[in-house]
């Protein structure tokens, strides 16, 4: 009988026990979490340095890992500071959620990963500061190549708020290519321009300078050229490469030794900007240019995957279509987005059935 | 490649280069999760390059780099060792004929930083790339030598190639050993000097490297002979004292396996089976899995046991990691084994089935690691049915085909393409038939076999007309005819026009056919058939990248055709209206698939030209076209927009609006002299046929245009400048400036006296001066007269000439004679619009004369 007192108990007793067995269970997840960051040592891989000889790695606990430096909890209890530019990779452990996106990413899935990064940071799931910080910017990453842009500069905007000094500022979604952005981007870079924080400013400008707004992009990013932080000055220049147009065959000779000088990292853009202006007329400089981008910066995978389509025309104009039809199939097995792998299809079919001309 | 591994293997040894790991082509690259702080260097990018086989940019950017004289000596090294294993590899990645050069390169830019650099501390590095070089070049030797059965001569070569690697890897070994003996025990090594540890890292790499050298030198003598005994004894020597030692893990696995190779070569097979077995009970690491994968095929297949090998060969299949090409390779010697015991056994099935698997294995080899690998499992292949009576398939003819192709040896691959295209024609598979024969003509035709291709190409296209390929491969009939023709003196061009006929008369819907008319186009026009050229031109589909040049072909065409026609006022009129409507409906076309479209503005022009000097009323029409086309001419090019600009000059000049012309000339200084050529000759036009202030307006204004373009008369061709002085001066006249105009001819005409045409204009000038000027004329147009041939149009005209000028002076008796004379030798008079003048003129002279004759010219006769 549903209604009677025995039954009303014994329904209580088994809500009881499911609560009681499920607070157990997340109390030992907690606890192990805990337990595990708590134990598991971090391994800080460091980048050799010329004539100095050193430990190729330390052991201990990360305490910070910000752009100004690693702080590292030794064994023996003393906290050792590591510049950032000493810092090859740091082995941790991840929580399931942070090591699944980690893997969809790593396959190719980009939303999925996203949705794994965003319940790794969500709730306590993680805790350590700078390991959220490292999970923003693999959201960047994968916002940024599902063609998410809008909500890549938010996201980085986020990271760079927290950690204005980021080590993982290449991740900074700037366009570099002539392509206008979907309305919703240029409405949200119209608002990134207008905002005072430099870097929002820049992530704007950059946006814009394809559109209807280009004269107010131009001139913030001039502005931005003399900015103190020195990578926001650096993209900002590059940036305004861009619009240099015809006269840019003859600016080539200071790009070069300006590209040279800038920070490694943030070159990615600025050399497809360099490669795009040396097409016409030195078509193997500008595929050298191009190629630095799918070889050196893979992460940047819609402007490789452009990259390999420019390098691929000017092996064309070589003479030299063989070695145009690889990078062709590189787009195509995978790194740029359906038009660019499309267009590198269309490519590879015209290579394969060219008629010779007179 | 061994080569690239074990000078890497030593670098990071020694400390010269550090991680290097370049994004893989053609695979996704994994995201990790490291902040991109440390510096790319230039050993990624071509390590990059070079997993792309970009060989030539990556030499490039090595020497680009070399260049620079601000490097340091360690970079300087680093790029110079790069620069040395970019040619090994392209070497290695070649065609044999061309792998000579880039081998010699690969020696010689170590060789020369070594000369250069004696006391560089990176000295003995670069040497050791050298000897690696060379070494890589013997090893390459030996397998081909081995493979295609070249006999001794190969093998001597690839021994005396292997002979300066060992000389040059125990010349290093004996430097490296005494530098180590020289290093001062327990002290740190200064800057940039290597440590000891790294000298006793190079050392040993050395001895394994000199223990593969003597190896490959062994496998250059004959079986069981004495040298290779001795060879593959010293190289055990060597592997055996290195594993006496104690030595890096990669190494280790290295010289274990180069030892069971040794024993295996050596013919001890238990031997060999020992250590491998003792091997695969030390858990070797994954990237020592082809490897020993390798070595288990080869002892198997060493020692007769078929089963075994195949059973450790699996299935055919690549895996996409250029460390297992080698162990995809020994797959394919187990198979292509298997295939030959199955033909000794004349096991039909199975002979077929592992021919089969064989082929398939070649395939994946090709389609995962390039051009060296499917040479040489092509190789294998060719090898492995050489002396055989089996007959081949055709996928296997095919192979072979490609593999005499890519080894150089063209006249056995036209003969196996031809084979296999037999052969598929006698199973029936058509399409194979069809491709093995379109390999062959190819062949010939890159070979400039020009006459075999033009006969293969078009025979399987007119034996295989429904093929897909088949309007491709006639088109390559016909571009080699144009090859052929061009190599003539003078050109013969009738096959080449005949094949293109047949082509668009084949393949009238074929994505060809637009390119074959536009050839038939250009080939018209080239013999001013303007109506043939016209009619291909018009055939040309707005699909075909030269579209918009057919359009402006035609509108020339067009142009040329309208303006033989004037002399026909109907046939005129309506040939140019046919052209301005023709080019109204590509412009509308060209509108609907773009708002800016090339073609478009191509017919624009093209209808303005037409409009303005051959319809009546037309220079309002051209107007129109032209500022329509110019308002939608966003992306055009400046040329075609001064173009434009000027034509429109000449439009509104012509519909009578000066001033805005005379605006819109100052706006745009014209200065391609082109361009200015056109729009005076328009203007020019158009001041004929205005009369009075307009013809005034318009000649002051195509007098801005002509001395502008004289400004410029350094970039006009000689041949035009009489032409631009005789319209100045007619422009000189037509603005009233006759005096100056008179001069001017007078000075050409001096300077030309054999110029028939300033010699008239000039006789035309003085008969419409005064009566003294009329009075001189009289002699020129005599002068015109007896200088042309008689009856041509200019001694028509120059008597016409006289005529008139002897009427207008009161002459009119004098003036019939002349005409009656003409018309006594000429009955014709030069055709009806010339005879209709002169018979006006004739009544005129009868009007006047006070003894009227018969105004008949017929009855003058």
């Amino acid at each position: 009988m549903r209604n009677s007192l025995r039954y009303r108990v014994c329904k209580e007793l088994c809500r009881l026990s499911r609560q009681a067995i499920l607070l157990a269970s997340l109390g030992a997840a907690i606890l192990s979490v805990s337990i595990g960051y708590a134990l598991a040592q971090d391994t800080v891989y460091l980048v050799p340095e010329a004539n100095v000889r050193g430990p190729e790695a330390l052991t201990g606990k990360v305490i910070d890992f910000t752009g100004r430096g690693l702080s590292l909890r030794l064994p023996d209890g003393r906290t050792q500071t590591i510049r950032p530019q000493r810092v090859d990779r740091v082995e941790t452990a991840h929580c399931a959620e942070h090591a699944a996106g980690d893997q969809l990413l790593a396959d190719g899935d980009f939303r999925q990963a996203t949705a794994q990064y965003r319940a790794a940071v969500q709730g306590d799931r993680e805790v350590r500061g700078w390991v959220r910080r490292q999970i923003l910017a693999q959201t960047v990453w994968c916002q940024r190549a599902s063609g998410l842009w809008d909500e890549a500069g938010e996201t980085f905007l986020t990271l760079s708020a927290r950690d204005p000094d980021t080590p993982y500022f290449d991740c900074i979604p700037l366009a570099w290519t002539a392509a206008r952005p979907a309305p919703a981007l240029e409405s949200n870079a119209r608002r990134w321009l207008d905002q005072s924080e430099p870097l929002a400013a820049l992530l704007g400008a950059s946006h814009l300078l394809s559109t209807g707004h280009r004269a107010i992009a131009l001139a913030k990013l001039e502005s931005l050229k003399v900015n103190p932080d020195p990578r926001i000055a650096w993209l900002a220049e590059a940036q305004t490469w861009r619009a240099a147009g015809t006269a840019a065959r003859n600016q080539r000779g200071g790009w070069q030794k300006r590209l040279e000088t800038s920070p490694q990292a943030l070159r990615a853009g600025p050399y497809y900007v360099f490669g795009l202006a040396c097409v016409v007329d030195k078509p193997d400089e500008a595929a050298l240019a191009l190629l630095k981008i799918p070889i050196l910066y893979p992460r940047e995978r819609s402007l490789a995957a452009a990259s390999l389509l420019t390098a691929g025309g000017c092996l064309e104009r070589l003479q030299r279509p063989a070695q145009a039809a690889t990078l062709y199939r590189e787009v195509v097995a995978g790194t740029g987005s359906l038009s660019e792998a499309d267009e590198a299809q269309r490519r590879l079919q015209t290579l394969a059935g060219a008629v010779p001309a007179h | 490649m061994r080569c690239s591994a074990a000078i890497a293997a030593i670098f990071y040894s020694v400390g010269l280069l550090t991680g290097a790991h370049a994004a893989p082509a053609g695979k996704s690259p994994s995201i990790e999760t490291r902040p991109q702080i440390g510096a790319p260097r230039d050993a990624q990018f071509l390590q990059g390059l070079r997993q792309r086989r970009l060989f030539e940019l990556a030499e490039k950017h090595c020497e680009e780099l070399l260049a620079s004289s601000r490097l340091d000596d360690r970079r300087r090294a680093e790029l110079t060792i790069e620069l040395s294993r970019t040619l090994a590899q392209h070497a290695l990645e070649s065609p044999p004929a061309a792998q000579a050069a880039l081998w010699r390169r690969a020696r010689a830019v170590v060789d020369d930083f070594a000369d250069a650099h004696v006391q560089s501390p990176q000295l003995l590095v670069a040497r050791a790339q050298g000897a690696l070089a060379a070494l890589a070049q013997g090893e390459e030797a030996r397998e081909t030598a081995q493979l295609a059965g070249q006999g001794d001569v190969a093998f001597e070569e690839a021994r005396g190639v292997l002979r300066v690697a060992c000389e040059r890897l125990r010349k290093l070994h004996a430097d490296v050993t005494s530098a180590i003996k020289r290093q001062p025990r327990g002290a740190a090594a200064p800057d940039h000097q290597l440590s000891t540890a790294q000298l006793l890292s190079l050392e040993m790499h050395l001895r394994h490297e000199l223990a593969r050298a003597l190896l490959n030198q062994s496998l250059c003598y004959p079986a069981a002979s004495a040298d290779r005994v001795n060879s593959l004894s010293q190289a055990l020597e060597l592997l055996k004292s290195l594993e006496q030692q104690e030595l890096e893990p990669k190494l280790a696995w290295s010289v274990s396996l180069d030892t069971v190779a040794a024993w295996r070569a050596m013919d001890d097979y238990p031997a060999a089976q020992r250590k491998l077995a003792s091997l695969e009970k030390k858990e070797p690491p994954p990237e020592i899995a082809p490897r020993l994968r390798v070595e288990r095929i080869r002892l198997a297949l060493a020692r007769g046991q078929i089963d075994e090998a195949l059973s450790e060969a699996g299935r055919s299949g690549p895996r996409p990691h250029a460390d297992w090409a080698p162990a995809e390779y020994a797959q394919l010697e187990a198979y292509t084994t298997a295939w030959q015991k199955a033909r000794e056994r004349k096991d039909a099935a199975e002979t077929n089935r592992w021919e089969r698997t064989a082929v398939d294995q070649v395939r994946a080899i090709e389609q995962v690691h390039g051009p060296r690998w499917s040479r040489k499992a092509e190789g294998l292949l060719a090898s492995s049915i050489a002396g055989s009576d089996a007959a081949p398939s055709t996928p296997l003819l095919m192979r072979l085909a490609g593999s005499y192709y890519r080894g150089g040896k063209i006249d056995e691959a036209v003969a196996a393409y031809d084979r296999a295209s037999a052969t598929a024609r006698q199973a029936g598979d058509v399409g194979a038939a069809f491709d093995a024969a379109l390999a062959a003509a190819t062949i010939e035709r890159e070979r400039k076999e020009l006459r075999g291709a033009i006969d293969r190409y078009r025979k399987l296209a007119i034996e295989w007309p429904k093929n897909a390929k088949a309007a491709e491969a006639h088109l390559l009939a016909v571009h080699a005819a144009a090859q052929l023709a061009a190599g003539q003196q003078p050109p013969q061009l009738d096959e080449y026009k005949d094949l293109l006929g047949e082509h668009v008369a084949n393949w009238p819907a074929a994505a060809t056919a637009s390119q074959a008319w536009w050839w038939l186009g250009r080939l018209a026009e080239h013999e001013h058939d303007s109506r043939e050229a016209l009619a291909a031109f018009q055939h040309v589909k707005p699909d075909h990248p030269r579209y918009a040049e057919a359009v402006e072909a035609a509108g020339r065409c067009y142009a040329q055709l309208v303006a033989e026609s004037r002399g026909q006022e109907a046939e005129h009129e309506r040939l140019a209206g046919e052209a301005v409507s023709y080019f109204e409906r590509l412009i509308a076309a060209g509108q609907a698939r773009s708002k800016d479209d090339p073609a478009a503005r191509a017919a624009a022009l093209a209808a303005a030209r037409i409009a303005l000097a051959d319809l009546p009323q037309g220079a309002a029409k051209a107007e129109a076209l032209v500022s329509a086309a110019l308002a939608r001419a966003t992306d055009a090019p400046l040329e075609w927009k001064t173009t434009a600009r000027g034509l429109l000059v000449a439009a509104l000049a012509a519909s009578g609006q000066v001033d805005q012309a005379e605006k819109l000339l100052q706006q745009i200084p014209i200065d391609a002299t082109a361009d200015a050529l056109a729009v005076s000759q328009l203007l020019g036009d158009a001041r004929g046929r205005a009369s009075g202030d307009a013809a005034r307006k318009l000649a002051r204004l195509e007098l801005t245009v002509l001395d502008d373009l004289l400004l410029a008369r350094d970039k006009i061709d000689a041949k035009a400048l009489p032409g631009i002085a005789r319209q100045r001066a007619a422009a000189l006249a037509a603005s009233g400036r006759r005096a100056e105009a008179l001069a001017a001819l007078t000075a050409l005409a001096a300077e030309n006296p054999r110029d028939g045409q300033t010699q008239e204009d000039l006789a035309a000038l003085m008969a419409g001066g005064d009566r003294e000027s009329q009075k001189a004329s009289l002699e020129q147009w005599r002068l015109v007269a007896s200088k042309s041939r008689p009856g041509s149009p200019r001694w028509l005209r120059a008597h016409y000439g006289l005529a008139r000028t002897q009427l207008d002076l009161g002459n009119p008796q004098q003036a019939s004679n002349v005409i009656k004379l003409v018309a006594a030798a000429h009955p014709d008079l030069g055709g009806a619009r010339m005879k209709a003048s002169f018979e006006q003129l004739l009544a005129a002279c009868d009007g006047r004369s006070p003894a009227a004759g018969n105004s008949r010219l017929g009855a003058a006769k």
